[in-house]
């Protein structure tokens, strides 16, 4: 699979007259560069990367790789955790790196219209100066485009909140496989009929590319407030959350890191957290300042149930963004402990948090790994790293059974694969253990309906059906042959 | 000379690029990069550049040429760095793999640009005397006729360079070995640079009376070129011997600090440490490089300042937001004057295109770089805007020139220097 | 009498599905559980009969189905996690029972919705709830379901975790679809305690301007209100402004004054204080255009720029043959519902004539809901969607209903 190019140096030059021949990169060393997303323990190299400018450009490029059956995927910032961009049957990227233009603002009716390129900071820049923002903010948001977070149903720190991605698409102008260029919802949103936005957002760019996006903004909160809670037990701080999100309360943020991030993150961002913690909870209240003072009044009994070691709250804005750019950075900063981590993403019910977290705790004795959690605790959505070194393939394969067995602990309280960061091809074969082959080929039908020819990102998100587990065993350890690290 | 060899790794020193494996390939960089943001390529992003030296240090990379023309692209603005949360230092992994790849260029070309560094730069009597036939050229109306014929596209690919040529206004640069002021908070030695007292001697009048008013004795020793082209380029016998130089004459003078109004030489000065490792006077050296605003805030401005009433932007020069990390300095120093508006721009801290000579090797991306800068400065609506670089100053007034705007290009310490108008 | 494919389709069926007839001869069957309804789709598939819903409907003019499932048997709690704020029901479910469920333990879905209406109704519409400007559409607190495709495939998707993109987003499949690809049988919902106070306002004002400007100051005054609807209807005097406040009692009452405050500047002809649940939900069961009870003959939503949401009385009384119009207008949503009765319905041309101008404005007219199929050329002001979607919408009932046993196919009068 994908060895062979179906990239004619006919097909080439048909590209070039819609792109520009400066935007049809195929040099040796440029494939190279575009092997992988941010999740580089799999890697694959595109036969061809073409730029487009504009929707009309990406719709006449798609129309080719249809009527020649050419592999597309669409490709933002490349800051995908689940290999959501690899090309493993080969074909083409469709690059949105330059369709990066923020159209429209309109705050009276609290909507944008930007090119799917535009990175999410950049949105949140200029919506500020009219006291608004674009809610989801995914830990990436410095990098990573709209366009990667409406095929992965971005989620974020504030998404507890605020919602993920799919709440605030309002809508999309898409081009089809077919080489359609067509308009889902609109400024006034999707109701009654079919939901098309909602069917597109999350599909990972198997139902084609969009090329814009009417998102909506909301009001800036009056004001904000957060406070950092410390603990000796991991479990007390996980027995918080699950009390705060049971008592009603709405935390605009509620992170959990434990001892091993801490320490990581001290060191990287001199963020002074508690070091003989071994957990600790930024939790964030924000709205109409007397709404926060009256949460405040609220949370500060449960906090006194839970063993808090030391609460701080952060004094000034500084402060504040000091401790979410702590946060936004952990993933970075365990580089520091060792040069490449393992990553899941299931959500769990925040009740089962102790006991999952618990059973963790257990796995890395078991498997002797080190395991660093820094996760969204309002929402249950885990986050287990699993810190390893790719040259010692003893480690390796101790941190993949490790992370099997974390995985099915979250499936069996009833958890799920993925909160944010998607299936794409890293967990397309665990799709088995959460959805019966029926309802998988429910899906498959879904697929089919938009992409009757399967070129839009094939493989991904449906696993393929061999009735030998050996396909999920033979892929992974394959996978971490490769060097790298897997964030 | 084999071509197909692994450029870095036949090279030996196999852990000269441990410091590849911080990158985690995270993307953070990408948005930070100009040429990034004007290509949409992953391989002209600092990511793209990172992971095409890993593979070539692993020898998967047919041609060392596969590397060097993504490297060659890259400005050296260090955004990518500013942006890095896992602590990637691209400085120092950009300078050794340009250090190894210089042997692999052609080598006419690589003759050239070693005569240019090493015997033109260095003698400012070449480049102010160039200065002087160039500012002939201007006024006398010459440019005009040429502009007018078009002259410049026959011309090609020079013809594109002609825009980024500097208006040389009139007066003198800077003599070396004069002294100024007198002590009272320090002695200073001005580093004077090659392009900013061939161009911009203005901006050392500015430097010179505001240090003074300021309570510094100000001293201009004997000095040459800082190396920062050749350092960029990778060549590194001829920055060790123009740090060498400097390092002598410029601690023979005594100062309590080594003051640098040009961010680009201010960045490869501070660097001398490294540079020089074997002399432990480099590090002595380095530590007293400091650029004006970062000086000048470190107390208060001496009083009395007479009102500035102009609006002003501020362009953060690369070599001094991301290189040498002076981020708040300038504005905490401007912020002191009274009546003057100081008006935020977006991506202050994103490169013009300048970046040395790149403009002149790469006009094309150059000027696509300085479009988007443009597009900011533009938006302030600001009469002047502010940059503490001669290559930013130099971008800035092409780029006005080609817009509709009216704006004037100053350094910082020119807007201080008005606030001293009197004295 | 009963015709073939009917009778064979009764046949296959185990006799505790035998079907009921009602007063209008429907022939109702009684599913209670998933396997029931997977045996019926079943059967009705192999036999080509087509189904209706008893307490919904699988929208398409002209659709006339053999039988019909009424879901009123499957309405049990199957599970309450309180400290998930979860719950975890089957569809035939009303709103007036959730209630009463989520009440005894001190917590309630927070969307206003007529009591009457079943959750499996709701979902096939995504109904705009009163309550929706803040806290948006029912599919966003939907967490999982469980359905059975047309061709009788049953599914589950989510689950009792609040965040979730494993897999393709079925939810969004199946709600507001009309029950065309599927039944949907069970639900997961996020519920909220309680709050600590809520309080609701009905003010009453005869004339049209001053009830704009009470309104346009409350939309202005109030922070985040639960509910703030204008609206006028047939046999009721006058205009009338129905306002919710929910949240900390002291938020509640520090908004509650200033606003009665501003109402008595506008001296509307009678306000009622507090008004009881009872009273509450009988309004509430009025301003449900959709529900089959209150359609009436025709009602057409229309959407418009916030902005120009106020000029509203200048465009009405430009149009003098909207006066006959009952007009609901949920603030801040930038949308206002329009019905007619049977006998005041509209001219087409006047509503084309209307179309334009709203068009004009940067809006959209949709047609909701038809009482007469004889009327179907209204139907033609919703505007002729992309050819796409269209295709799309054909393809999906191919593969999910291809016997289209679950209606024809049409989405609010749209093949």
């Amino acid at each position: 699979m994908g060895s062979m190019s179906k990239i004619t140096p006919t097909l080439k030059r048909l590209f070039q007259r819609i792109v520009g021949h400066a935007f049809v990169l195929d040099a040796p060393e440029v494939l190279k560069a575009y092997e992988c997303d941010a999740c580089v323990l799999m890697k694959a190299q595109p036969d061809l990367v073409v730029l487009p400018a504009n929707t009309q450009e990406v719709a006449q490029v798609v129309k080719i790789c249809h009527e020649f059956e050419i592999p597309f995927i669409a490709r933002g910032s490349g800051t995908g955790l689940s290999g959501g961009t690899l090309p493993v049957s080969g074909g083409i990227f469709i690059g949105l790196s330059r369709m990066n233009h923020i159209l429209e603002i309109d705050p009276e009716n609290r909507i944008a219209r930007v090119e799917t390129g535009v990175i999410n900071a950049w949105l949140n820049r200029d919506t500020r100066p009219f006291k608004l923002f674009y809610a989801p903010d995914p830990s990436s948001q410095a990098a990573c485009s709209i366009g990667g977070n409406i095929a992965e149903n971005a989620g974020g720190i504030h998404c507890v909140k605020y919602g993920v991605t799919t709440d605030h698409i309002l809508g999309l102008e898409v081009v089809t496989p077919e080489g359609d260029i067509v308009s889902l919802g609109g400024p006034h949103g999707h109701y009654r009929g079919i939901n098309w936005v909602g069917l597109f957002v999350g599909s990972e760019g198997t139902f084609g590319i969009a090329t814009q996006a009417i998102v909506r903004l909301t009001p800036l909160p009056q004001t904000i407030k957060v406070f950092l809670a410390s603990f000796s037990k991991l479990q007390h701080a996980a027995a918080l959350v699950a009390d705060i999100m049971a008592s009603g309360l709405r935390p605009s943020a509620l992170e959990m890191m434990d001892d091993v991030t801490i320490k990581a993150v001290n060191e990287a961002f001199s963020t002074g957290f508690p070091q003989d913690a071994e957990a600790v909870l930024l939790i964030e209240l924000d709205g109409h300042t007397d709404e926060v003072a009256m949460a405040e009044q609220q949370l500060m009994p449960l906090l006194s149930q839970h063993q808090v070691q030391q609460l701080r709250q952060a004094e000034d804005e500084a402060e504040r963004l000091t401790l979410w750019k702590a946060r936004k950075g952990a993933v970075a900063a365990y580089g520091r402990i060792l040069p490449a981590f393992y990553l899941h993403d299931c959500v769990i019910p925040r009740s089962e948090l102790v006991h999952v977290l618990t059973q963790i705790q257990a796995i890395g004795k078991a498997h002797e790994v080190v395991i660093a959690n820094v996760f969204h605790a309002g929402d249950g959505n885990l986050h287990p790293n699993i810190l390893l070194d790719p040259d010692d393939p003893a480690m390796v394969k101790r941190v993949l059974a490790a992370g099997e067995e974390i995985l099915k602990a979250c499936l069996d309280v009833g958890g799920v694969l993925s909160g944010e960061h998607g299936i794409g091809i890293e967990k397309s074969e665990f799709m088995d253990l959460v959805f019966t082959w029926d309802e998988i080929d429910v899906m498959r039908r879904l697929k089919q309906v938009f992409d009757p020819k399967g070129i839009a990102n094939p493989d991904k998100i449906l696993p393929v059906k061999s009735g030998c587990g050996e396909v999920r065993k033979g892929l992974a350890p394959h996978m971490l042959q490769a060097q790298g690290t897997w964030i | 000379m084999e071509s197909h060899n692994p450029p870095l790794q036949s090279l030996g020193q196999p852990n000269a690029f441990d410091a590849l494996s911080a990158c985690i390939h995270c993307g953070m960089c990408l948005p930070a990069c100009p040429t990034y943001r004007v290509t949409g390529s992953e391989a002209e992003s600092p990511r793209g550049r990172l992971y095409l030296m890993r593979a070539s240090v692993e020898g998967q990379l047919a041609e060392p040429k596969q590397l060097m023309d993504h490297l060659d692209l890259c400005l050296g603005c260090l955004g990518c760095q500013t942006a890095c949360p896992s602590g990637v230092n691209y400085e120092a992994l950009l300078m050794q793999s340009r250090q190894k790849l210089v042997q692999y260029q052609n080598p006419v070309k690589r003759w050239i640009r070693r005569l240019l560094l090493k015997q033109v730069l260095p003698r400012p009597f070449i480049l102010n005397g160039f200065a002087k036939v160039l500012r002939l050229y201007q006024i006398s109306g010459l440019q005009r006729l040429v502009r007018n014929l078009q002259l410049p596209k026959l011309l090609g690919p020079l013809g594109k360079q002609e825009r980024f040529m500097p208006q040389i206004p009139e007066g003198k640069p800077i003599s070396l070995g004069q002294v100024f002021g007198v002590n009272q908070r320090g002695r200073v030695a001005l580093f004077t640079g090659c392009i900013m007292n061939a161009v911009y001697h203005r901006v050392h009048q500015a430097t010179i009376a505001v240090l003074v008013a300021n309570g510094y004795e100000v001293v201009i020793p004997e000095q040459t070129c800082c190396g920062a082209l050749a350092h960029h380029s990778g060549e590194r016998d001829i920055v060790e011997s123009l740090a060498k130089q400097n390092l002598d004459k410029l601690l023979a003078a005594n100062p309590d600090w080594i003051v640098v109004n040009a961010a680009g030489c201010g960045s490869t000065l501070k660097e001398y440490d490294h540079i020089l490792e074997a002399l432990p006077e480099g590090r002595v050296f380095s530590e007293k490089v400091i650029d004006v605003m970062a000086l000048l805030a470190k107390r208060p401005l001496a009083e009395p300042l007479d009102p500035v009433s102009d609006r002003v932007t501020y362009h953060a020069a690369c070599h001094l937001h991301h290189a040498q990390r002076v981020q708040q300095e300038p504005y905490e120093v401007l912020k002191q004057i009274p009546g003057l508006t100081l008006i935020p721009l977006t991506e202050a801290e994103m490169c013009c295109g300048s970046a040395g000579v790149y403009n002149l090797a790469h006009p094309d991306l150059s000027l696509a770089i300085l479009q988007e800068k443009m597009g900011h400065v533009e938006k302030t609506q600001a009469d002047i805007v502010l940059a503490a670089n001669p290559g930013c100053m130099l971008q800035l007034e092409t780029g006005i020139a080609q817009s509709s705007i009216a704006m004037d290009v100053m350094h910082p310490i020119e807007i201080l220097a008005k606030a001293y108008r009197d004295q | 009498m009963i015709d073939l494919p009917v009778s064979e389709f009764l046949s296959t069926l185990p006799p505790h599905l035998a079907p009921l007839k009602n007063e209008a001869e429907r022939l109702l069957l009684y599913p209670q559980s998933q396997e029931d309804i997977e045996c019926i789709l079943k059967s009705a598939n192999a036999s080509e009969a087509k189904l209706g819903l008893s307490e919904s409907s699988n929208y398409a003019l002209g659709y006339r189905p053999m039988a019909f499932l009424s879901f009123s048997k499957l309405n049990r709690l199957k599970r309450y996690r309180q400290e998930e704020l979860l719950i975890n029901l089957e569809t035939g479910i009303t709103i007036e029972q959730l209630n009463q469920l989520l009440a005894e333990k001190n917590h309630r879905l927070p969307h206003v919705y007529a009591p009457s209406r079943t959750l499996l109704s709701l979902l096939g519409e995504d109904t705009v709830s009163l309550s929706a400007t803040r806290y948006g559409p029912l599919r966003q607190w939907v967490t999982g379901l469980e359905a059975i495709t047309g061709d009788g495939c049953p599914i589950h998707y989510g689950g009792e975790v609040v965040k979730n993109v494993t897999g393709y987003d079925l939810n969004k499949l199946f709600i507001g679809s009309h029950h065309q690809y599927g039944l949907v049988h069970r639900v997961i919902l996020k519920i909220l305690p309680k709050p600590e106070a809520s309080r609701t306002v009905l003010f009453h004002l005869e004339d049209m301007q001053a009830a704009f400007t009470l309104a346009e100051q409350m939309a202005k005054m109030i922070h985040d209100p639960e509910m703030l609807t204008l609206f006028k209807l047939k046999n009721t005097f006058g205009w009338q402004i129905l306002v919710t406040l929910s949240g900390y009692l002291q938020m509640v009452e520090q908004s509650t004054e200033p606003l009665l405050h501003v109402a008595r500047g506008l001296n509307p002809d009678l306000q009622e204080l507090d008004l009881p649940a009872k009273t509450l939900n009988q309004w509430v069961e009025r301003l449900d255009w959709t529900n089959l009870k209150e359609s009436q003959a025709l009602v057409i939503r229309v959407a418009l720029p916030n902005q120009m949401l106020f000029d509203l009385p200048q465009l009405l009384t430009s149009f003098p043959w909207l006066s006959g119009a009952d007009v609901l207008i949920p603030l801040r949503t930038g949308q206002f519902c329009l019905r007619w009765h049977p006998l005041s319905q509209p001219a087409y041309t006047d509503l084309l004539a209307f179309q334009k101008t709203i068009l004009s404005l940067g809006g959209f007219i949709r047609v909701l809901r038809i009482a007469d199929p004889a009327d179907q050329g209204y139907f033609d002001l919703n505007q002729e969607p992309d050819p796409v979607l269209l295709k799309w919408q054909a393809r999906l009932k191919q593969q999910y209903d291809p016997k289209g046993i679950l209606g024809g196919g049409e989405i609010n009068g749209i093949p």
